[in-house]
């Protein structure tokens, strides 16, 4: 297991991750049906953002294209079940989820290749275009009925509540999100992205594969946005190019980040709650406004905490420390 | 005042609770009728998502303010129209329309696209509640088996019905129907079910021809026109590639006496770019209001636009009036339940037969809208006018067929 992960901050961790990935198990018995899609939104909202950091969190290639492997992911098992129509409802979901993620993982590959050579604002510009091509794509090739919409089936158990039911699917989609997340910034992977972050070209010179490194992590991050995408357009069932290669996609785990804390785990997680409580529940009556409030509020706390909500309590936790030092001299 | 830390967090708890009180006590209002939904205020449909909220919206305003609500079982009621901006985003759409659920709203009203519609759609089936809507016209939306979801247009496949039942009391009768499809997927179902249509009721569809999305040379077209002569031609085509097939027609002096561009015709803007060649050409209109259309409500098609245009600063649109159409069709189905129980009422949705505003209000057993009744009407161009030639119950113009020839619109 040293070889994923090392140390024992990691395993506290993955501990507390599962323990509230068990306690938000739980929420569906005390939540009204609303409160549960509510938490369907964040938990996709985390879901994505945390498979986003992965790379752009990690190594600072911040991607504004990653609706292009929702989409994608999206789509491509929408296809398969087509394709799969004598299948039980779980077998053809299953087979069509790891395809998704495959395909993936291979464009990423693909792509990865000439536009993992750009950098920065370039990096992030390309994928904003990668996103609108395979959007446009999918629109326009026919047999990929992006335009028309294509119905996913449904793999809701008799007995269960369908809100319920895709609560759990993606809270477990995001725990193991999550879980990677963790095992791959205590690896060794996670400590070269790091050092890309920091200096690419002075990690290169010291000896870390960056290139290899920086591919990994474009794959992991593709696929594990894919598995989202999937599990997203069921809850959805019906979708078209419009309902998954959606710009939002693309900067709101951006905005998740930046809010709750850039290159954490925990900080593109509380950034989504916030984000999604903010938008979804405290603004959902103010019709006219809430978008003009929401670009406020954001402009407002990027302004007073730049390295957002995790940057004031790793601040405030600093301070706390300092101050006891001080005291016991 | 002094602005400390225990003020902040007082006023962002108050901030935070207010929402909450503020849906307790809506919710303890009597005497309304709750009609829920949400609209793309914001987002890619937001342009057409604010025509139809202004339509749901003038229709509530009339209803409490005009009438001073509606009479159901010898008790008033006001009508309360609560809409959400869904941001053009499915899955907020779906949360928000469970919010409604959640809070008892009985009564729900569509969002607009397709992809929007079909997913919230599916949760108000399940709750068993109506749904009427305005914005989702996929033929995926009626193959579901839903009971409780009507639509004021026909789903996409049937939308040009009345066009094919034009063309077949046509006299002289056309020898000789050629279609021509922009590579989109809105032009292609509408051309593809119009052509599976023509076919059945034995109309000579002889030639059928698919265009790029976006067309920058017509020639190709307008050579098959030449050497095929067709009697008619359809094209389903975007208001610019229309534009670009009427102008290289002109230019090549290639006449066709029924000329149907689907987008176009209709807009002033398109009218004016092509002068006096535009009189004769033929179009798909949903809705003018100055077609005859009686409403037992707003008096007629025109009285409703009326009453938008003075309390409205927004244009309005067919969607504005298909939008006041769906409240309208609701009160006439409560009316008529004599009830507010929303399986009585979705009973007497799935039977109604009503004139209004927005024309005769008939669904299918699938609850799309009636596709005659509710199908786009045939338009022409006369004397610079857009006006209805086709069906008679909508006709504002008698049609002119076949349409004078580019030389003589030449000559004035």
């Amino acid at each position: 297991m040293k070889l994923f992960v090392s140390g024992r901050s990691a395993w506290v961790s993955i501990a507390i991750t599962l323990a509230g990935a068990l306690l938000f198990a739980l929420l569906p018995a005390f939540l009204s049906p609303y409160g549960v899609r509510v938490g369907q939104l964040f938990v996709l909202a985390a879901g994505l953002a945390v498979a986003w950091t992965v790379l752009g969190g990690f190594s600072g290639y911040w991607s504004f294209g990653n609706a292009a492997f929702v989409g994608t992911g999206a789509f491509v098992a929408a296809l398969i079940e087509l394709a799969l129509p004598g299948w039980s409802p779980a077998g053809a979901f299953t087979v069509a989820l790891l395809a998704a993620m495959l395909l993936n993982g291979l464009l990423a590959l693909v792509i990865a290749w000439p536009i993992l050579r750009l950098r920065g604002i370039y990096f992030a510009i390309a994928m904003l275009g990668v996103s609108q091509v395979c959007y446009e794509l999918v629109s326009n090739i026919d047999a990929l009925r992006g335009a028309l919409g294509v119905n996913l089936i449904d793999i809701v158990p008799k007995d269960v509540r369908p809100e319920r039911f895709y609560y759990w699917a993606l809270l477990l989609a995001a725990t193991a999100i999550i879980l990677i997340a963790i095992c791959v910034r205590h690896s060794k992977l996670g400590y070269g992205l790091l050092a890309i972050r920091e200096d690419e070209d002075t990690a290169r010179m010291l000896g870390v594969p960056t290139a290899p490194y920086k591919i990994s992590a474009f794959v992991i991050s593709a696929m594990l946005t894919a598995m989202m995408g999937v599990i997203y357009a069921h809850n959805l069932g019906y979708i078209t190019a419009n309902s998954v290669f959606r710009n939002e996609f693309n900067l709101n785990v951006i905005v998740y980040s930046l809010l709750g804390g850039m290159g954490t785990i925990i900080g593109p997680i509380v950034g989504a709650g916030v984000m999604t409580y903010v938008t979804q529940v405290l603004l959902g009556d103010l019709l006219d406004i809430h978008m003009f409030i929401t670009g406020l509020l954001l402009a407002i706390l990027v302004l007073a905490a730049p390295n957002g909500l995790y940057g004031i309590y790793d601040t405030y936790r600093l301070r706390l420390k300092r101050q006891k030092r001080e005291a016991g001299r | 005042m002094k602005l400390d830390r225990r003020t902040v967090l007082k006023s962002m708890g108050a901030a935070v609770a207010l929402p909450a009180i503020g849906r307790g006590a809506q919710a303890q209002a009597t005497e309304t009728i709750v009609i829920g939904g949400s609209v793309p205020l914001s987002g890619r449909a937001a342009e057409t998502g604010l025509n139809v909220n202004n339509g749901y919206l003038a229709a509530q305003k009339f209803f409490n303010e005009q009438l001073n609500g509606v009479e159901i079982d010898g008790k008033r009621y006001k009508i309360d129209v609560r809409l959400f901006d869904d941001a053009s985003d499915p899955a907020r759409a779906s949360t928000l329309i469970q919010r409604h659920l959640d809070d008892g709203v009985q009564f729900f009203l569509g969002s607009f696209g397709s992809n929007i519609v079909l997913p919230t759609a599916a949760i108000v089936e399940r709750a068993g509640k109506p749904m009427m809507q305005t914005g989702g016209a996929s033929d995926q939306i009626y193959t579901q088996g839903y009971k409780n979801i009507f639509c004021m247009f026909p789903r996409a496949s049937r939308q040009l019905y009345n066009t094919i039942e034009y063309f077949k009391v046509l006299q002289p009768a056309p020898k000789s129907i050629m279609f021509a499809m922009a590579n989109d997927a809105f032009s292609k179902t509408l051309a593809e079910g119009a052509i599976a249509f023509g076919k059945e009721k034995g109309l000579p569809i002889n030639d059928i021809v698919t265009l790029p999305e976006n067309i920058t040379d017509a020639s190709s077209l307008v050579n098959q026109i030449r050497s095929k002569k067709p009697d008619v031609l359809l094209a389903t085509t975007h208001d610019q590639n229309s534009l670009l097939i009427a102008r290289q027609l002109i230019s090549s002096n290639v006449d066709v006496p029924l000329l149907y561009l689907s987008l176009g015709p209709q807009l002033k803007s398109f009218r004016d770019a092509l002068g006096g060649y535009s009189e004769g050409l033929y179009f798909q209109q949903f809705w003018d209001e100055r077609s005859p259309y009686k409403d037992a409500f707003f008096g007629s098609a025109q009285k409703f636009a009326d009453y938008y245009r003075q309390h409205f600063k927004r244009d309005i649109a067919y969607h504005t009036a298909s939008g006041a159409a769906c409240i309208v069709a609701y009160v006439h189905a409560m009316k008529a339940a004599n009830s507010l129980d929303p399986a009585k009422v979705r009973d007497k949705l799935a039977t109604l037969d009503v004139e209004s505003l927005y024309g005769r209000i008939k669904f299918t057993p699938e609850g799309d809208g009636d596709p005659v009744h509710l199908g786009s009407t045939v338009g022409q161009v006369l004397k610079g006018t857009a006006e209805v030639v086709f069906p008679e119950a909508s006709r504002t113009a008698a049609p002119v067929f076949p349409a004078p020839k580019w030389a003589e619109k030449r000559r004035g």
